[in-house]
């Protein structure tokens, strides 16, 4: 699920259609007074957050580094078979 | 004629950035592969001489602090500041030479620096001071630069400094100020081992701002904070002030203190990682619900959306 900051709708548009993503894709918007990456308190982009089953955050990565794709693989079957 | 003078005006200073990007990426290989401190200081020098005033400059000034320890930092940042006219280059030089004096304990120096910064001085000549003045321990100067930066904190003259800003950035300028401020006297205050009153301020701190989703605050708050409660006798609550910078911000200063810490309540290291594994369950935050439309305006809801799976939540915008 991939939350889109800035309402650049026209180029996000475009690079999901072009490189063929199945992510949910949604737009962010001001809900009462800030924005739900404000919410998360997210100071870089693009930040990965990956929740359990129980909906606590199992970890976090800031930035995209070479690593990242590697361990968020890793951090997702882990939290498959922690809580089953 | 004079369009096309224009035109081929830009498109060299367009070409010129670019070069001196590929530049600084050929540097930046050059310092990896140099093994000794010399010869990475001799490379920064080298790239500095020839742009003294560049987007560069500050960080590759910083950066030279590490391999150049002797005062031939001194002496060259000096004459950068000498060489370049952008006022905004030299104060941030200015900075560096700060950190540097930092760095050796050098409280006289530090004053000198500030002394030189043009007038009127602005929010953070003061603060980059007061910073170093508190770790050189001069807190005499600390609290009377404190008494002078204190008007820059104040919600009209942001308003007045920032005019042209939105409502909504001169509120985050103001709320940055004064968390910044009142953390500095907590940090001042606790040099002095005056615990009380560095509560205080600490109390004051968490007024301006709110706590991350993942429970640290900015700079290194929980840090000084679990410092103090430790100096208090606090222990218990010491280490739950840093659990969450030593789970989620992992570095060895913070690592440090928790161990100290740790070893005070438990007299070993023993079990300590088994300590933060069975903590990091007890206090990784939860997520949050929104529920926000897709590019076809159809509504989702996470919670709905994620109930009992494992879920990749990713914020991001296009480049």
């Amino acid at each position: 699920m991939a939350v889109e900051a800035f309402q650049d709708t026209k180029r996000a548009k475009k690079l999901i259609k072009d490189k063929n993503l199945s992510f949910v894709f949604l737009e962010d918007e001001k809900i009462g007074d800030e924005k739900v990456y404000q919410k998360y308190s997210i100071s870089a982009f693009p930040t990965n957050f990956i929740f359990g089953k129980d909906g606590r955050l199992i970890s976090y990565h800031l930035g995209y580094g070479r690593h990242t794709k590697d361990e968020i693989k890793e951090e997702i079957l882990k939290g498959l078979n922690e809580q089953k | 004629m004079k369009k096309y003078f224009l035109f081929l005006f830009i498109f060299l200073l367009f070409c010129s950035k670019h070069v001196l990007e590929t530049k600084y990426q050929m540097l930046r290989i050059s310092i990896k592969n140099s093994k000794t401190s010399e010869k990475k200081a001799k490379l920064i020098k080298n790239f500095l001489k020839n742009h003294y005033a560049s987007d560069y400059t500050y960080d590759l000034a910083m950066e030279l602090i590490d391999y150049e320890k002797t005062k031939d930092y001194e002496n060259f940042i000096n004459w950068l500041i000498n060489k370049t006219k952008k006022e905004e280059t030299k104060n941030d030089l200015k900075y560096c030479l700060i950190e540097f004096y930092k760095r050796n304990k050098n409280k006289e120096k530090i004053l000198e620096v500030f002394n030189s910064f043009s007038k009127p001085l602005n929010y953070y000549n003061y603060s980059e001071t007061i910073k170093a003045l508190i770790e050189v321990e001069d807190f005499e100067n600390t609290f009377k630069l404190l008494e002078e930066v204190k008007k820059f904190c104040q919600k009209d003259y942001i308003d007045k400094e920032y005019e042209k800003l939105s409502e909504e950035r001169r509120n985050r300028t103001y709320k940055r100020r004064n968390f910044e401020f009142e953390f500095l006297k907590a940090k001042a205050f606790l040099g002095l081992k005056e615990y009380e009153k560095s509560l205080n301020s600490f109390e004051e701190v968490k007024k301006f701002l709110k706590p991350s989703f993942l429970g640290t605050y900015l700079d290194d708050f929980n840090y000084y904070y679990a410092m103090l409660l430790k100096e208090m006798g606090k222990e218990r609550e010491a280490i739950s002030a840093i659990l969450p910078d030593v789970i989620y911000e992992k570095n060895e200063k913070n690592y440090g203190l928790f161990e100290k810490i740790y070893q005070e309540i438990y007299g070993s290291k023993d079990g300590i990682e088994e300590f933060l594994k069975t903590k990091k369950e007890e206090i990784s935050p939860l997520k949050i619900d929104f529920t926000l439309k897709d590019y076809d305006g159809k509504k989702f809801n996470f919670f709905d959306l994620s109930k009992n799976k494992v879920t990749l939540l990713v914020f991001w915008f296009p480049t």
